[in-house]
């Protein structure tokens, strides 16, 4: 049987957030979402992820919040991470490189490059319904 | 100073580009980036208003992150112009850069009103 990985896209740009999920929805992916840093957080410490992708700047505090307290839970410091955030500079990536992120993703996302982050972080082919377990 | 929006067709060939040619899904993203957008403005207003500005910063971060989803250079560049204000923390020159901002938006949704006539 093929796994289905679930992902959890916290972001509160909602059209992004309805893009992605509907095109991750057509890879095979489960998805959930978040528009705030403290549901993001909520969702992540009662729900099974295999993945979070995670704006940097939400209402209800920050990402970077949310992956500090992500890296420093047993519940959650396993789950790859990619960070989402429209300043690129080598400061923002740098800082959230050092607060444990899998990957950096420049806004507004490449759904392609989202695809190719979430292959990497999970070890698996860009579709999972061709290649999990 | 002349300023490029893509519109009617072009804005719907970039837009169905992005998400792989699903038509249904670029039309739910332009109907709920219309219905969103009048909320998000009145943030950026109330916060320019209220010469608030980590208000602005975030309001403005949070518009430019919205209308960058779409093919509008000029309006995401104005949303990005106001979260560099809110930044400063400066907001002397806030007001025409909401201006400029309103004036953009103005032009960008009656083409995204079309894409779903």
């Amino acid at each position: 049987m093929k796994k289905k990985y679930t992902v959890l896209l916290a972001d509160d740009d909602k059209v992004q957030t309805l893009m992605l999920s509907t095109l991750l929805r057509t890879k095979g992916y489960m998805v959930a979402a978040a528009y705030d840093a403290t549901y993001a957080f909520m969702v992540a410490m009662k729900s099974p992820l295999d993945a979070i992708v995670l704006d940097i700047q939400m209402p209800g505090g920050t990402g970077m919040g949310v992956l500090e307290r992500l890296r420093a839970s047993s519940k959650t410091m396993q789950i790859p991470v990619i960070v989402l955030s429209q300043s690129t500079d080598d400061k923002t990536v740098a800082a959230v490189k050092a607060l444990g992120a899998d990957e950096f993703l420049p806004k507004p996302v490449d759904p392609e490059q989202l695809l190719a982050a979430l292959a990497r972080v999970l070890g698996i082919a860009a579709d999972p319904d061709a290649a999990a377990p | 100073m002349t300023t490029e929006l893509s519109t009617g067709p072009s804005l719907r060939d970039a837009l169905l580009a992005r998400v792989g040619g699903d038509a249904a899904l670029a039309t739910a993203m332009v109907s709920l980036f219309l219905e969103e957008c009048p909320r998000l403005l009145a943030d950026v207003r109330n916060a320019v208003g209220a010469q608030d500005a980590t208000a602005l910063k975030f309001a403005a971060h949070t518009m430019c992150g919205s209308v960058s989803n779409f093919t509008a250079p000029p309006a995401v560049e104005a949303a990005a112009r106001l979260e560099l204000i809110g930044r400063s923390g400066d907001l002397q020159a806030a007001g025409d850069a909401l201006r400029r901002l309103e004036m953009e938006l103005d032009r960008l949704l009656p083409a995204l009103r079309e894409m779903l006539a």
